[in-house]
């Protein structure tokens, strides 16, 4: 609307030099700023809002998915996953940041379309055809700038993935020396995340070129033709400039508009792999799959036996299996289990569902993380400290500056790995489930500790079941059953 | 204990010079981009004049050749401007995209030479966020801002240029809008700069958050703390929303007080066409001109003034990288080195070095946990260091190791003090297999060509059976196996056997076993024992035992309490004085016995 005010100015004010008609018309020039200025304020602050509020509400589905008690049957490495919460989900909330662009652009096509059609027809529909030649063009063109991007965020996502992975085992590669091979690979890495980059440049360069030369072509066809127009008296000259300052004003929008693509293909990458995590099948709804080898052979005896745990609270057991993993996960139901193979007081564990199982048999993974935070955070529970001496945490205590207050570091890194043990074995014994599954709990703890935690099992009032092979902890057993892997079972 | 020290964050000063550092490696790009980039939108500033030219043609009712004369400049003009900001493009992208994995490369390098406790106690997150987060911010700017604001920087200095050749009275009008456009700028930058640097923080501690928990997914569902963790991600997440919406309403306000100084100077503008028009000295088609220049001007300068604010991103995001990068990389030449030609170790292979520490002393903070210990191992030697947790053991492993640097007293292997050593040099020499058994991702083989980079399949599959690890080729796709996160789940003892494998081809004189055979399962620890066994054979071995069979066929244990060396000697004679070992060992054999 600025260019047709100016006109107005230009052709009251100016040309007549009438001080009261600038007044006026300075004065409308100013209203219409503050027209201006006020809505670009409320509307860029609520399209924040819309945008931020979406990326929050995807971010949340996403880590919801990949935090669900039900697992993943495909597995991302955290950096990956990483990636798709953070940028993708951004990526993808943008979008309506495009959209708004997107109306913003045709509105201003179609009033430049009205005025010229008032003009003069003929010029309106060639207008009108060089957008819909350059939207289909550019459109087409455009597809294999949607596959570089995917491509150039995927090896930038492998870079950082690496990057995090070296990160993370840098004890282990400083132990090795192997910093100048690491270095190498990561640059290898590196190399090729430039190199899709710059694959993408050379594609959006070349599309933004085709995206300007369609218009300038235009402008120059429709330019000569309402000049012509315009000589021959058909249109007069004061419409002729207006037509060649509306041909140049059409362009910007011709191309926001015929670029959405170009634009959209960024978010379109993203959005795929927000939606692939977000759909990712579940691990445990699934068919049920024969591939827990412990039981195939007759579960009722074995479901039997793990279902006397129930029946004995307190009792402590001992449990030697040459598949202890793969029992572990079992009994944490994290791995799909056919009916009948673990009952909870006769409940079967598929009728209680993962997180209801959970609820009654707490069986941590053997790599247990520990969070960063305090002793206490990393107890999760209010710290007794009847169980901490069970657990020989008090002796951990002693070391540590602030006793529970100490903060353990990220990943628990500021621990030794015979105290990291023991805060997991206490945090283990914390919680508020009547059985614990426990594997090799005392492995990296000395044998005078291992003795000392033995002798305290006994009084947690738990159902403990210790998959072990260390003597001291068998010892300590009410009870010790075999449980070999499904080879013997089957045989039998 | 302390708070945790983040990683290093460069000045402005630093990062300019930093940057520059970067770019003047490409001298002749710069220099190309600059003019081709310029050349390009000055032909472009050609069209609106020649469009003017045209109006004129008609006024005059020139000869319709003359008409499509003008057609033709324009087109030409017009290609002439498509090509050479197409070519610049690529230049610019060329010269920013290798800078920047230049400087990536350097962080990671800079990163993987600092000390792990350094890492670590600024958080693996503050490190991750950097070299992906930064990168990635830096990316998107050089990608798609740092064009438009040279653009528009080019756009405006040539239109005020042909806004002055109009006539020169116009442009202290112009000007008027300078001050309002000034202070709006000045002040937008000193309030989105915290803004955006929080911004960054808030960013790196919800990445934190999500690393955790979603690293540790198994456990969170164990614990039945899904929720919990949900919460504490999206109260992290609501936390950088929080300065999402600051920064824009900071933005919102900056472009209406460019508005304001835009409607001032159109103002201005049009008051001295009616002026000048008023004493004849232009003519209305001139005033008119001014009026639209100005106009056009709105876009580019919005465009460059609201860049500053995405350039100052990317410069906050450059500041952590190059922050990382003046952490120092250790003997770039000696890394290289590793990959190409090895100088031969200069010591008989297969009897190993004697390791000494002298009086070495090691404390995190004001915790002395290494306190002033002497040891002497001498070459094929096998010592035990046995003790209860928190002793120290593994802090003096990694004194011994050379990963710490002790802060009093030396080590020497060979008699060489460790301290002078390359990386490289010191690491022929010894290796430290820690508690931390980390699988990383990709290829069995990748895995341990990692450590050793010109391993041959065959010494490969040499080194697995001599450490009897059968279970590697009953992989699904044997050596090519992906393992690691995403990948085949090793469990912990074979995690620990592969490191032993790593061991074997890395081919050391000095080895130092941190509780490598700890974490297993008691069946597979005695698989691994024997494997340490077989990876020990012809090396000095220091093993930090918590099975005291390692220790019973050690030459000699060493008893750690509190930083320091309590006993010393051989498994009988350590029995017979009765003393803390004695204790260990009955503790021990009163488990084996019971288990019978």
């Amino acid at each position: 609307m600025i260019p047709v005010l100016i006109g107005v100015v230009v052709d009251r004010a100016i040309g007549r030099s009438d001080v009261g008609e600038l007044i006026l018309w300075l004065a409308v020039l100013g209203a219409l700023f503050t027209v201006l200025i006020l809505s670009w304020r409320y509307g860029a602050r609520s399209l924040t809002a819309v945008s931020t509020r979406g990326e929050h509400d995807l971010r949340l589905r996403a880590v919801r998915r990949v935090l669900h008690p039900h697992g993943m049957r495909t597995r991302r490495a955290t950096g990956e996953t990483l990636t798709i919460t953070s940028s993708d989900t951004a990526a993808v909330a943008a979008f309506s940041w495009s959209v708004a662009e997107i109306a913003a652009a045709g509105a201003a096509l179609i009033t430049a379309l009205v005025s010229l059609v008032l003009i003069s027809w003929p010029l309106a529909v060639g207008v009108l055809l060089a957008t819909a030649v350059q939207v289909v063009v550019v459109a087409r063109l455009s597809r294999p700038l949607d596959e570089r991007v995917y491509r150039e965020q995927a090896e930038a996502a492998r870079a950082s993935a690496l990057a995090s992975d070296f990160t993370v085992g840098l004890r282990v590669l400083k132990g090795f020396g192997a910093e100048g091979t690491a270095s190498d690979r990561y640059r290898r890495a590196s190399r090729s995340s430039m190199d899709a980059a710059l694959r993408r440049v050379r594609v959006l360069a070349a599309l933004t070129a085709l995206n300007a030369a369609i218009p300038m072509v235009f402008l120059a066809a429709i330019a000569l033709g309402a000049a012509l127009l315009a000589r021959a008296g058909s249109i007069s000259v004061g419409n002729f400039v207006t037509v060649v300052g509306l041909a140049q004003l059409i362009v910007a929008p011709m191309i926001t508009i015929a670029f959405a693509g170009g634009q959209l293909a960024t978010k379109r990458g993203s959005a795929r792999r927000v939606s692939e995590l977000i759909r990712t099948p579940a691990l445990i709804d699934g068919p049920v799959r024969p591939t827990v080898r412990l039981y195939q052979g007759n579960p009722t005896v074995d479901s039997l036996q793990m279902g006397r745990l129930t029946v004995a609270p307190g009792e402590v057991i001992g449990v030697r299996s040459a598949s202890p993993e793969a029992l572990l996960d079992e009994l944490a139901y994290r791995v799909p289990l056919a009916p009948g193979w673990y009952r909870y007081n006769g409940v079967d564990a598929t009728d209680l569902g993962p997180d209801g199982w959970r609820k009654r048999v707490f069986a941590p993974p053997q790599e247990s993380a520990v969070f960063t935070g305090t002793v206490t955070t990393g107890l999760a529970a209010v710290p007794d400290h009847r169980l901490m001496e069970v657990a020989a945490l008090d002796d951990v205590m002693t070391h540590l500056p602030d006793g529970l207050d100490s903060e353990v570091g990220e990943g628990g890194s500021r621990l030794s790995g015979g105290q990291r043990q023991r805060l997991l074995l206490a945090r283990a014994l914390h919680q508020p489930q009547p059985v614990l599954v426990l594997l090799e709990p005392t492995s990296a703890v000395d044998t005078v500790t291992e003795e000392r935690i033995a002798a305290g099992f006994r009084d947690t009032g738990k159902v403990l079941v210790l998959i072990t092979r260390s003597p001291a902890l068998l010892a300590a057993c009410d009870r010790v059953v075999d449980l070999e892997p499904s080879a013997d079972r089957v045989d039998r | 204990m302390n708070p945790p020290v983040l990683l290093p964050i460069a000045s402005t000063r630093e990062t300019v010079a930093g940057t520059w550092a970067l770019v003047r490696r490409r001298r002749l790009r710069l220099w190309s981009t600059l003019v081709v980039l310029p050349a390009g939108t000055a032909a472009g500033l050609l069209v609106p004049y020649l469009l003017g030219a045209m109006v004129d043609a008609v006024v005059e009712q020139l000869p319709v050749a003359r008409l499509v004369w003008l057609t033709g400049a324009l087109l030409v003009s017009g290609t002439i401007a498509i090509v050479l900001i197409w070519w610049g493009q690529r230049l610019l992208a060329r010269l920013a995209q290798t800078a920047l994995a230049d400087l990536r490369e350097e962080v990671f390098d800079a990163a993987v030479a600092q000390p792990a406790s350094v890492i670590e106690e600024a958080g693996t997150g503050d490190l991750v966020s950097r070299i992906s987060g930064d990168t990635d911010a830096v990316n998107t700017v050089i990608g798609g801002v740092l064009p438009a604001f040279l653009s528009a920087l080019f756009t405006v200095t040539l239109t005020l240029a042909g806004l002055g050749a109009v006539d020169w009275r116009f442009l202290p009008a112009v000007l008027l809008a300078t001050p309002l456009q000034w202070w709006a700028l000045r002040s937008f930058l000193r309030r989105s700069g915290p803004v955006y640097r929080s911004a960054r923080a808030a960013d790196a501690a919800r990445s934190q958050r999500i690393i955790e928990s979603v690293g540790g997914a198994q456990t969170v569902s164990a614990l039945r703390r899904t929720d919990e963790h949900i919460d504490d991600i999206a109260a992290a997440s609501e936390y950088s929303i929080g300065h999402d919406l600051a920064a824009m309403r900071l933005r919102t306000i900056f472009f209406g007080r460019l508005n304001i100084a835009e409607l001032i100077g159109l103002a201005a503008v049009l008051a001295t066409g009616f002026w000048l028009f008023d004493h004849g000295t232009v003519t209305l088609g001139a005033a008119t001109a001014a009026a639209i220049y100005f106009h056009n001007l709105f876009g580019p300068i919005g465009v460059l003034l609201a860049t500053v604010d995405d350039l100052q991103n990317a410069g906050a995001g450059l500041s952590r990288l190059i922050g990382v990068t003046m952490l120092g990389t250790a003997k770039p030449a000696a890394a290289q080195q590793q990959s190409g030609s090895e100088a031969e170790p200069e010591f008989p292979p297969g009897s190993g070095l004697a390791i000494s520490a002298r009086g070495v002393s090691f404390s995190y903070g004001h915790r002395v946990v290494v306190d002033d210990l002497t040891l002497q191992v001498d070459p094929g030697e096998r010592v035990a260091v046995i003790g209860a947790s928190g002793a120290g053991k593994s802090t003096l492993a990694k004194v011994l190791a050379g990963i710490h640097p002790a802060q009093a007293g030396s080590v020497t292997i060979g008699g060489v003090p460790i301290d002078g050593l390359s990386p490289v040099e010191l690491r022929t020499r010894v290796i430290l297999v820690s508690q931390e058994s980390h699988v990383f991702v990709g290829t069995v083989r990748e895995n341990l060509q990692l450590f050793a980079p010109s391993a041959t399949d065959g010494a490969i599959r040499l080194a697995i059976s001599r450490l009897d690890a059968g279970w590697v080729r009953d992989l699904p796709d044997g050596l090519d196996t992906v393992v690691g996160e995403g990948g085949v789940t090793l469990n912990a003892g074979q995690a620990q056997h592969l490191a032993l494998i790593r061991l074997v081809l890395a081919d050391p004189a000095v080895v130092i076993l941190d509780e490598a055979t700890a974490e297993a399962g008691t069946a597979q620890a005695a698989e691994l024992e024997r494997a340490a066994e077989q990876a020990l054979a012809g090396r000095t071995g220091v093993v930090i035992a918590h099975r005291l069979s390692q220790a019973q066929y050690a030459d000699r244990v060493v008893v750690m309490e509190a930083g320091r060396m309590v006993e010393i000697g051989s498994h009988d004679e350590l029995l017979a004085s009765d003393g803390s070992y004695a204790e260990f060992w009955s503790a021990w054999e009163r488990g084996r016995c019971r288990s019978r």
